[in-house]
């Protein structure tokens, strides 16, 4: 074995070109493997994280519950921890204000100790700890820890208010910049709760995580959870599943995994095909070689051997290089991109380190895998190479006469060593083309991205937009929810009047949401809510052009059968909605309700609203003023920041209203895309690149096996400034044919992708144009590398002198 | 007679130390126009070494070639290869046909190269001569080696060069070919008035020839 390793050394060694073409090869390989897996990798775990971050740490929480049920939940295994949180009363006040006391395992639950930006958590009857707005809401400009505040609170709607003085013991930090602010809390001491209720009053609401070993799922977890409950005399009513971290925490990722899965195998495919072929050029060249391996009494074992061994030392060399250039590559665009969604969403916890050591083991053995699988044909062929072979690269043993020109120069020349070695230049055009492919496909879709298109689907018209923030199933405070916030009317007439006296307001338009729910079997509402958007004949229209209807419909069918259309296609089926399904519902706007029987005529692609009716069957519900879901508010562009800061004044004392901008929307879609570029274009350099290899081996193996026939074009009086021009006009062909070949798969594979992509409403993906710039610039890079290499190629060879090349 | 050809102490070193061969040792030859000259030595005497230099085709490490008065080595890269190609025409042992384009265009392949119209007249001329008239179309693949070399004269000659170097131009034929194709190169540079310069180890070949200049270790001796 030992001679056959010195063997494949020895051969390396002397191929040094080929060589060394193949452990860039390796090395580009592993880094986009690396790449690839260590962005499916991070991503998972951030979500992971963040899922955490954004809905609390907890699998569960069983509302208003007893100590002795407490007692009984802690004798369970299942539970790995389990925290409380209760009432500690309701403040005076015209906002929703309320104490509550949570003790340390529910805080860490629910990110409160990473959310305290000052001080300590409260543990004195006389401590509080709460966000700015809620102590500004108490009349306390610019709370300090250590100021002092007077609340009068109560502990239920029998009690009295009783006046409280506390000292601010920390401070949290606001959970988000807009006005949204849902409910003001104020955390307070155990001791405080104790002081304000008798022991045997004492109700819990109690966070649990579940142990490690309970195996759950999406599907399954409610039900489990609910059991579980009912094991320790918790009614089914009293529980409330934190679906979204469940579904998070408990989702593999599949999604993820399965893309890069996808471009993973489609990797291994490409640089498996790459290193094939520079192997199989340089071995068709050597085969003499392997003959004479084969006399001197190798057989075909020891002779797949020796490949194998070229193969592998090589992979040796390239893969750790590559590895450890994808962790670096990998790590600071997944860093830079985290750094750019905090911009974004400053809640975002960057996850930085994306590498995970099993992670890279695997991309090891598919980056061995890979090269294994390019060597098998080189391997046969070896392996079969018989002792007095004498096989010629070139050569055109199938065709015996040629038509030929009667003037013979350079060009004729060019054209004649192309056409004699059609499969070599059509493989060298295919790979390179292919490689272009994704190039165009991608910038099919990346160059497509409309920022101000995807801007405008949030902020449809004018400059700010200011919008209900609801939830539609929130258990526990309930006075989120849609139906509870349209009884509130935050963006009713009175708001309108007060925002029309805005200096510079140039236009105001409103459109009405409503409340749906569905009708249980006694004929009352149940608690299920859904949203329902009131369209008029304009904006009905502009959805109905958009990619993604299913059903045909116009305004005027849907508002003659007072029909109703379903708001996202792609989720139809999913929730079992189907056309001509009849909807027996209640419709609330909060001031009044009325019965609605309707039949679904369709679906939009994506409104931003479960449901939509028109106008005209809003008007024949005879539903009392009000339902206010959406106000656009118009101005000049320089005078968004006034009127922006006198609407946050109007609405500084509505709940559950939220502001946007349309510039801001612009710059995180702007933001968003240039992300998604660089992820894009990180993957198809390096892609292009490994394409390029390619294409530089043929090229370097095609001219040094035709080093002799230059050496005799010499000697006959070719010039060198006419080999030059030769092999750039090869070059040239080379260029146009890679060119042609990548736009004439990646074109249309990218407008398919672009009118899927808009069909699922990807990003701003809206209206189709050839990214001719890209593709411009594709073409430059490719000239420019490919004039480069026939330019170092026709001057290393011109270094020899004619003589020699020719004895070759 | 004019002199067409002349060299002054040639040298050609290869190696250094002591894998240091002199392969030409201070040759001085002078060779007039329309000379048929013949060169004979052993294997490995510098004769091809010799010849290379004698067409440009490789650098002396010492000494001038003067080519009708013009220092060949003087001359820049590329000028060297345009004087080259119209001044002398080379015949090679093995041939040397380009693969990809067939007899006729290897034939006027140098014209091309040079940028000058084909004298189709001239070309044909030699293509009769040289009995190869039915093989034009033929990729050089295709044909027998005394064929193949009957093309590298044709190439040779269409160009109208002055001098014609063969090397060994009979070496990888058998008996018969060989007489023929040196009867055709000789009938040719006659019919021609090219002066023809060839390596051979025939001595048959060196009798018909006007002049043989004989090489041992890299040394004219006679």
């Amino acid at each position: 074995m030992k001679t056959l390793t010195a063997v494949a050394i020895q051969n390396n060694k002397k191929n040094k070109t080929r060589s060394i073409l193949i452990i860039i090869a390796i090395v580009l390989t592993t880094i986009l493997l690396t790449i690839i897996a260590n962005y499916c990798y991070g991503i998972i775990k951030n979500n992971r994280e963040h899922a955490g971050d954004y809905y609390g740490v907890y699998h569960g929480m069983y509302r208003s519950i007893s100590q002795e049920q407490i007692e009984q939940m802690e004798l369970r295994s299942e539970f790995s921890k389990i925290g409380r949180m209760a009432y500690a009363g309701e403040i005076e006040s015209e906002r929703n204000m309320a104490l509550y006391w949570v003790d340390t395992v529910t805080m860490q639950m629910m990110n409160m100790e990473n959310l305290l930006e000052k001080g300590t958590m409260p543990e004195k009857t006389d401590e509080i700890i709460a966000n700015r707005s809620f102590f500004e809401q108490l009349g306390i400009e610019n709370p300090q820890v250590g100021d002092e505040v007077t609340l009068y609170s109560r502990i239920d709607n029998k009690s009295k208010f009783s006046k409280n003085k506390f000292k601010i013991s920390g401070i949290i930090q606001e959970q988000n910049t807009q006005l949204e602010q849902k409910s003001y809390i104020g955390y307070v001491s155990q001791k405080f709760y104790n002081d304000q209720t008798e022991e045997d009053t004492r109700y819990y609401n109690v966070y649990f995580q579940l142990n490690d070993a309970v195996k759950i799922n999406y599907d399954n977890a409610e039900q489990f959870i609910q059991e579980l409950g009912k094991k320790c005399g918790i009614d089914e009513k009293q529980t409330i599943i934190n679906s979204y971290y469940i579904m998070w925490s408990t989702d593999p990722g599949i999604e993820t995994i399965v893309g890069g899965s996808i471009l993973i195998l489609g990797v291994v495919v490409f640089s498996s095909v790459v290193i094939y072929n520079i192997f199989q050029v340089g071995i068709v060249q050597k085969i003499q070689e392997y003959g004479k391996i084969k006399a001197l009494g190798a057989t075909k074992k020891q002779l797949k051997k020796i490949v194998q061994t070229e193969g592998i030392i090589l992979a040796f060399i390239g893969v750790p290089i590559g590895l450890l250039l994808g962790c670096i590559i990998g790590n600071l665009t997944f860093a830079w991109i985290m750094e750019q969604a905090k911009m974004v969403d400053s809640k975002l916890e960057g996850t930085t380190n994306i590498v995970s050591i099993p992670i890279l083991f695997i991309v090891i053995i598919i980056a061995f895998i890979t090269v294994r699988l390019a060597l098998e044909k080189p391997m046969r062929m070896v392996a079969k190479a018989s002792p007095v072979e004498a096989i010629r690269f070139e050569g055109n043993k199938n065709q015996s006469v040629r038509k030929g020109h009667r003037h013979v120069s350079v060009k004729e020349m060019t054209m004649a060593n192309i056409s004699a070695n059609k499969k070599r230049t059509v493989g060298t055009i295919l790979t390179m083309g292919l490689s272009c492919v994704l190039f165009v496909v991608i910038a099919n879709f990346v160059g497509n991205m409309d920022a101000e298109y995807s801007a405008r689907q949030n902020i449809e018209y004018g400059q700010i937009m200011i919008d209900l923030d609801y939830s539609l199933s929130d258990e526990a405070y309930p006075e989120n929810n849609l139906d509870s916030i349209l009884k509130e009317d935050p963006l009713g007439e009175d708001t309108i009047q007060q925002i029309e006296t805005i200096d510079g307001v140039t236009d105001i338009r409103v459109r009405k949401q409503l409340a749906m729910k569905t009708m249980n079997e006694e004929g009352k509402p149940s608690d299920e809510i859904f949203s329902v958007m009131v369209l008029n004949r304009e904006d009905f229209e502009k959805y109905r052009k958009d990619s993604g209807i299913v059903g045909d419909f116009t305004y005027d069918t849907v508002a003659e059968e007072n029909g109703i259309i379903y708001g996202y296609s792609y989720f139809m089926e999913d929730h079992d909605y189907f056309i001509g399904q009849n909807l027996d519902m209640r419709l609330e706007n909060g001031a009044s309700s009325c019965d609605y029987n309707g039949t679904i005529q369709g679906a939009f692609g994506n409104v931003g609203s479960e449901w939509v009716i028109t106008e005209e069957t809003y008007k024949q519900l005879g539903l009392k003023e009000g339902g206010n879901g959406q106000i656009w508010v118009d101005c000049k562009e320089e005078d968004v920041e006034s009127v922006k800061e006198q609407l946050e004044d109007i609405l500084l004392v509505k709940d559950h209203v939220e502001i946007n901008t349309y510039a801001d929307e612009l710059q995180a879609s702007q933001l968003s895309m240039k992300m998604m570029r660089l992820m894009c274009y990180v993957l198809v350099m390096i892609v292009g690149l490994i394409g390029f290899i390619n294409m530089a081996n043929t090229m370097i193996i095609s001219i040094i096996t035709r080093r002799r026939e230059f050496g005799m074009l010499q000697a006959i009086g070719m010039t060198n400034s006419q080999l030059n021009q030769m092999l750039q006009t090869e070059g040239f062909l080379f260029t146009i044919g890679t060119v042609f070949v990548s736009m004439l798969i990646g074109v249309p594979i990218g407008y398919g992708l672009f009118q899927y992509g808009k069909e699922h409403s990807w990003m701003g993906l809206y209206q189709y144009h050839l990214p001719w710039m890209e593709i411009i610039g594709m073409v430059i890079v490719i000239g420019i590398l490919q004039t480069i290499l026939s330019f170092i190629l026709s001057r290393n060879i011109r270094k020899e002198s004619v003589i020699s090349r020719i004895q070759y | 007679m004019d002199t067409i050809l002349k060299t002054e102490h040639l040298c050609k070193i290869y190696g250094t130390g002591n894998n240091l061969v002199n392969a030409v040792q201070d040759v001085n030859l002078s060779i007039e126009q329309g000379e048929f000259v013949t060169i004979v030595g052993k294997s490995g005497s510098g004769k091809s070494t010799l010849l290379h230099m004698l067409g440009g085709l490789d650098h002396p490490t010492s000494g001038s070639i003067f080519i009708r008065d013009q220092n060949l080595f003087q001359m820049k890269e590329e000028e060297r290869a345009v004087f080259r190609r119209r001044k002398i025409g080379f015949v090679f042992q093995a041939f040397n046909l380009i693969s990809s384009i067939n007899v006729w265009e290897n034939i006027v392949l140098p014209i091309g190269l040079d940028g000058r119209q084909v004298d189709e007249v001239f070309v044909e001329d030699i293509i009769k001569t040289l009995g190869i008239e039915n093989k034009l179309h033929n990729l050089p693949n295709t044909l027998s080696g005394g064929q193949q070399q009957r093309v590298a004269i044709a190439r040779a000659i269409a160009s109208k060069p002055d001098i014609i170097l063969a090397d060994e131009p009979t070496g990888n034929l058998d008996s018969k070919t060989s007489d023929e194709v040196v009867g055709l190169l000789k009938m040719s540079v006659q019919k021609y008035g090219q002066t023809l310069i060839m390596i051979t180890h025939d001595e048959d070949i060196a009798q018909i020839a006007d002049r043989t200049i004989v090489i041992e270790d890299g040394k004219v001796v006679r």
